[in-house]
């Protein structure tokens, strides 16, 4: 039997994350269906909206996001003008029901929508199997960056901070560090499988934006407008003459894009062909979106 | 079936919720979905479970003012917040956006329409006058089977300016 706690303070918090086999919750949107799929199985469940983690403000030139703010909060916030893309992405999330209660950093570490990988009637090779199915199988919606698992990054919100420099500050019962949100993320291998670098006892406290692009856009393509995940998810942002472009739903994990070349790398495959031309059609129109 | 029904592995806590006014208290897993405990423990089975995972709408309840799909919230998670649910929002009696359904006929089998009523009283809450265009983008989490779409969104903007 498991346990549920709703600590009021960060640090009741870390000190319940610090138990082995616990497991944060926040909006619950993804945790719930991880929980009833058997993905996750945690013996303790801590509920962090009362942490005191909800909280947008401003940051030096920049904006601090506390980690349970949630996305329709940060879809509308008026704090966040000036992060054109991050606005946009999180507006573009989920649907309303979902952005009520689905936070920050719950986006940024929800698992993958791969089909093999949430069913549970297969124990893909992200799962802790031996076979990634997606490529003997349907994978046509899927990354397109070769590898043992061929799953699309899910989340609209990370491209978007990827493109703004932003970073996440991650605390443990032990100590605190900050991180680009970039390096939130990691390739699997086949001895640990994992698409995130968190430790077990880690938490996303908060994400930290520098001071805003010269202009910044977020573009996606998804199966309908709403409650779809992006097939092909695009950020661009515009510092000066720099540009930078991060996507979701072309491989794995978020992935930079070489401006100049943002298909390198990412070959895909007949199936999944279709994505590279949405991804040059979307860096196009995002590039003339930002220099405008 | 393949999505296995929630509850009884972990430990049960006294959860109490405050629903449409009322308190209840549970000895209860507190992972339980709040709409199977709207449902099956308090008998309001109005809020409806579709999907069962968020993508379709038709348990959204108003936790605190804000509409949300109860099929994904643990009800560990709703509890010390004001859950409204479509007997609570019409305990009076049919309120103007459900006439307004009811005139523009914008529904037919209506498993989706509790749903309907409790996402857009949600948004004339907060946004009394929406635009067409507010309105699609308010109720883009509710889908209707029997494609209701048109009626729905006149419905609500008869009743914009109202209170909902």
């Amino acid at each position: 039997m498991s346990t549920f706690c709703r600590p009021t303070t960060l640090a009741d918090a870390l000190a319940a994350l610090a138990e082995p086999g616990s497991r944060v919750l926040a909006g619950g949107t993804d945790l719930s269906g991880l929980i009833d799929r058997g993905l996750a199985s945690p013996t303790t469940v801590i509920d962090v909206q009362d942490a005191g983690l909800d909280r947008i403000e401003r940051c030096g030139a920049g904006v601090r996001i506390g980690a349970t703010a949630t996305l329709a909060t940060v879809a509308v916030s008026d704090l966040l003008t000036r992060w054109t893309a991050l606005r946009e992405a999180a507006a573009a999330a989920a649907s309303p029901l979902l952005r009520n209660v689905a936070t920050v950093g719950g986006n940024l570490c929800q698992h993958t929508r791969c089909w093999y990988y949430r069913g549970v009637e297969w124990t893909c090779w992200l799962g802790g199997g031996d076979t990634c199915f997606a490529q003997i199988g349907e994978h046509e919606r899927h990354g397109l960056q070769p590898g043992d698992c061929i799953s699309a990054h899910p989340s609209d919100l990370a491209p978007a901070l990827i493109v703004s420099d932003a970073t996440v500050v991650v605390a443990s019962a032990t100590g605190i560090r900050e991180q680009p949100v970039a390096a939130l993320y990691r390739r699997p291998d086949v001895d640990d499988r994992s698409l995130l670098t968190l430790g077990p006892d880690e938490v996303i406290t908060h994400v930290v934006l520098p001071a805003p692009p010269d202009a910044s856009v977020y573009l996606r393509e998804g199966q309908r407008e709403a409650f779809s995940f992006p097939l092909v998810g695009l950020a661009v942002a515009r510092f000066g003459e720099r540009l930078v472009m991060a996507a979701a739903g072309v491989a794995n994990i978020p992935h930079l894009l070489d401006p100049d070349d943002v298909l390198h790398d990412l070959p895909g495959n007949p199936q999944s062909a279709w994505k590279r031309t949405v991804l040059a059609t979307l860096a196009s129109r995002g590039r003339t979106a930002v220099t405008m | 079936m393949l999505v296995p029904e929630r509850g009884g592995a972990v430990v049960p806590v006294t959860v109490v919720l405050c629903v449409n006014g009322e308190r209840h208290e549970f000895e209860i897993d507190p992972l339980e979905r709040l709409a199977d405990v709207l449902r099956d423990r308090i008998g309001l089975v109005g809020t409806k479970v579709g999907c069962g995972e968020g993508a379709c709408g038709a348990c959204a309840v108003l936790l605190d003012g804000r509409a949300v799909a109860s099929c994904l919230l643990a009800v560990g998670s709703a509890a010390g917040h004001r859950i409204e649910t479509i007997e609570g929002l019409s305990r009076d009696g049919l309120t103007p956006l459900q006439e307004a359904f009811i005139a523009a006929d914008a529904l037919q089998c209506g498993f989706c329409t509790p749903g309907q009523i409790v996402a857009a009283t949600g948004l004339l809450r907060a946004e009394p006058a929406p635009t067409r265009a507010a309105v699609r983008q308010a109720m883009s989490g509710n889908i209707c089977r029997c494609g209701c779409y048109p009626k729905i969104e006149q419905a609500i903007l008869s009743c914009s300016g109202g209170d909902g």
